[in-house]
C-alpha cells in the first residue's frame, strides 16, 4: 500500500540523512483541503520508498493542527502501520510525535491510531471532565473471501459500526438510532464496503479497505464523522473497463463524454476521468450492467441519499456543517447540500452537480474537480455531520417508543 | 397448481443483510429462478431483529423476480413480505428504483 501511495505522489517529502520530520499543517483534511493533504500523504509514502534513503527516525509533528479529518489521519496511520510491519525484525525504526497544541483537537487525537504508533507521552488534564471518544477503526487487507450465503467480514463490520454508533449515543446522551437511522446508516456503510470488495476482487484478488468513525457527544452540536477508504481501481478506472458495445457505455457513459469532454472549466477542460466519476455516481450505473434490464447500480443512490438525509436534519440550512467528499483517483467531488440527487420522470436518480440537475449540462467545476498530478490509488469517502440534540428521523430519546419501531 | 412458498431470512445470519453476491447466493440456494414461474407466490419472513436489508442484497435475491414481474404491484402480489415497517418501506423503494429506466439522454 505504501508503494501504491508513493506512485501517486507528485513529489516526495524531504528527509535529512536518516531522519524525517513530517510537519502536519494547520489544516490537514481530505474534505477541506484534498490537494494539500494528499500532497503530504503521498509525499510521505514516496520518501519512504525512495531507494536513496533508509529512514530510521520519523517525527510527526501535529503541533500546529487545528482543522482535521479522519481520512487524512487515517491514511497517515495506515502508512505508519505498514512501515512498522515491514521493518519488524529488520532495520531499526524510531517513531515519535507531538500532539496538537489545540486542546479540542488534541482530545480527538488522543484516541486516534496514529497517536498510538508515535509513543507520545499522554498527560490527561485532571480538570478535564469531557468523556473520551471511542473511535471505531477496522482495516481489512487480505485475500478475497469466497462468496456464499454466510455474511462476509465487511458485512459483519458494517453491522458492528452501526452498533458502535448506537452505543455511543446511549452512553453520551441516553439516545439511540431510530429504526430508520439504523437502516440508513447501515445501508451507507455496507454499500461502500461492498463496492470496495466487489470491484477490487476481479482485478486484484486482494482487498484493502479501512473504516473509521466516531461520535462526539461533547461537541456543540454533537457530531459524527465516518471515513471509508479502499485501495484499488478508482470509479473512473472501473467504468472505463466496461465493454464498448454494452448498454452502460453506449447509453450512459459515451453520451455524457461526448457532450462535455470539450467543456471548459477552471483547469482548462474536464478530463474524461472527472466525467466518468460523475456518471459512476448516478443511479442505475454499474460497470456490471451489460443490458438495460438489470437491477445493479443502486449503491451510490443509498450513500448519497444518506448524506441528503443528514443534511436535511439541519433543516437544509447552508453552513449546517454536514459535508461529504469523494476522492477517487484524481477526481474530487464535494457534497454540501448545494446539489441534490433526485429521481427524474420515469428514470433513475440523477445528481448532475448543476443548477438544472441535468446531465445534458456539465457539472459545476467547484464541486467536481481534478486534483491534477495528484491522485489517490483507490477511493476515499468521508462524511461528517452534526447530530440534532432533539429527536429526529435518525436519532431519538431512549425512552421514546418511536414511531417506526420494529 | 400454484403454491405459496415460504422464504425465511431467519435461516441466515443477520441482523444485517447486505451484499449483492450474498443475495444472489441465497437465490441460487433457494432455486428461486426455477420456483418463480409466475404462478407460485411467496411469503418472505424477515426477522424482527433485522435492522438492515440493503438494496444490493435485496436485488441480488429478488432482482430477477422484480424484472420478471415488471411492475411493483405484480411483484408484491407475488411476494408478500412480513418485515418491520421500516424495511417494508425500503423494499418498496428498492423495487421502484430497480424498475426505473436507465437511459439519461435523448439520442442526438
Amino acid at each position: 500500500m505504501i508503494s501504491m501511495l508513493a506512485r501517486a505522489a507528485a513529489e516526495p517529502l524531504r528527509a535529512r540523512r536518516y531522519k524525517l520530520d513530517v510537519i502536519i499543517p494547520e489544516r490537514f483534511s481530505v474534505i477541506d483541503d484534498p490537494t494539500g493533504s494528499l500532497t503530504l500523504i503521498t509525499g510521505f509514502a514516496a520518501i519512504l520508498r525512495s531507494s536513496s534513503r533508509k529512514i530510521q527516525r520519523i517525527f510527526i509533528d501535529h503541533g500546529r493542527l487545528r482543522e482535521y479529518d479522519l481520512a487524512a489521519n487515517g491514511l497517515l496511520a495506515v502508512i505508519v502501520s505498514d512501515l512498522r510491519e515491514e521493518r519488524a525484525g529488520g532495520r531499526r525504526l524510531r517513531l515519535r510525535g507531538r500532539y496538537p497544541a489545540d486542546p479540542s483537537v488534541r482530545r480527538v487525537y488522543e484516541e486516534l491510531a496514529i497517536t498510538k504508533y508515535l509513543n507520545i507521552e499522554t498527560v490527561k488534564s485532571e480538570a478535564s471532565t469531557e468523556p473520551s471518544l471511542e473511535v471505531f477503526d477496522v482495516r481489512r487487507a487480505a485475500s478475497i473471501e469466497p462468496e456464499g450465503v454466510a455474511a462476509r467480514y465487511h458485512e459483519q463490520k458494517a453491522g458492528e459500526f452501526v452498533e458502535h454508533v448506537d452505543r455511543c449515543l446511549v452512553r453520551g446522551s441516553n439516545r439511540r438510532l431510530t429504526a430508520t437511522g439504523k437502516l440508513d446508516l447501515s445501508n451507507y456503510v455496507a454499500e461502500i464496503l461492498a463496492n470496495a470488495e466487489d470491484h477490487a476482487i476481479g482485478r486484484y484478488g486482494h482487498v484493502d479497505w479501512s473504516i473509521q468513525g466516531y461520535l462526539d457527544e461533547s461537541a456543540k452540536p454533537a457530531s459524527c464523522e465516518i471515513t471509508i477508504f479502499n485501495f484499488g481501481p478508482s470509479f473512473a478506472q472501473t467504468l472505463n473497463l466496461v465493454p464498448r458495445d454494452g448498454f452502460t457505455w453506449i447509453e450512459q457513459v459515451r453520451p455524457y463524454l461526448d457532450r462535455h469532454a470539450a467543456t471548459r472549466n477552471n483547469s482548462g477542460r474536464f478530463r474524461e476521468e472527472e466525467l466518468l466519476t460523475v456518471i459512476a455516481l448516478q443511479g442505475g450505473v454499474s460497470s456490471k450492467n451489460d443490458v438495460e434490464e438489470t437491477t445493479r447500480g443502486q449503491g451510490t443512490v443509498d450513500l448519497i441519499r444518506f448524506f441528503q438525509a443528514v443534511h436535511a436534519e439541519c433543516n437544509g440550512a447552508t453552513g449546517c456543517g454536514a459535508e461529504m467528499a469523494i476522492i477517487s483517483g484524481s477526481t474530487y467531488v464535494k457534497f454540501d447540500g448545494t446539489y441534490k440527487m433526485e429521481g427524474q420522470q420515469s428514470t433513475t436518480s440523477v445528481i448532475a452537480f448543476n443548477r438544472g440537475n441535468t446531465l445534458e449540462a456539465p457539472p459545476d467545476p467547484k464541486y467536481v474537480q481534478s486534483l491534477g498530478r495528484l491522485s489517490f490509488p483507490g477511493t476515499i469517502i468521508s462524511i461528517r455531520f452534526p447530530l440534532s440534540s432533539a429527536s429526529s428521523r435518525l436519532v431519538e430519546e431512549r425512552n421514546n417508543g418511536g414511531s417506526d419501531e420494529n | 397448481m400454484a403454491e405459496v412458498m415460504k422464504i425465511d431470512l431467519g435461516n441466515y445470519e443477520g441482523p444485517l443483510f447486505t451484499g449483492r453476491p450474498r443475495g444472489k447466493a441465497i437465490r441460487e440456494k433457494l432455486e428461486l429462478d426455477k420456483l418463480d414461474d409466475g404462478v407460485n407466490t411467496f411469503v418472505v419472513d424477515v426477522p424482527q431483529s433485522a435492522f438492515s436489508v440493503t438494496s444490493s442484497f435485496f436485488l441480488g435475491l429478488f432482482g430477477p423476480s422484480v424484472i420478471k414481474a415488471g411492475t411493483p404491484e405484480t411483484f408484491f402480489n407475488r411476494f408478500e413480505f412480513r418485515a418491520p415497517p421500516v424495511l417494508r418501506a425500503a423494499f418498496a423503494d428498492y423495487v421502484e428504483r430497480a424498475l426505473q429506466g436507465r437511459s439519461f439522454f435523448q439520442h442526438m
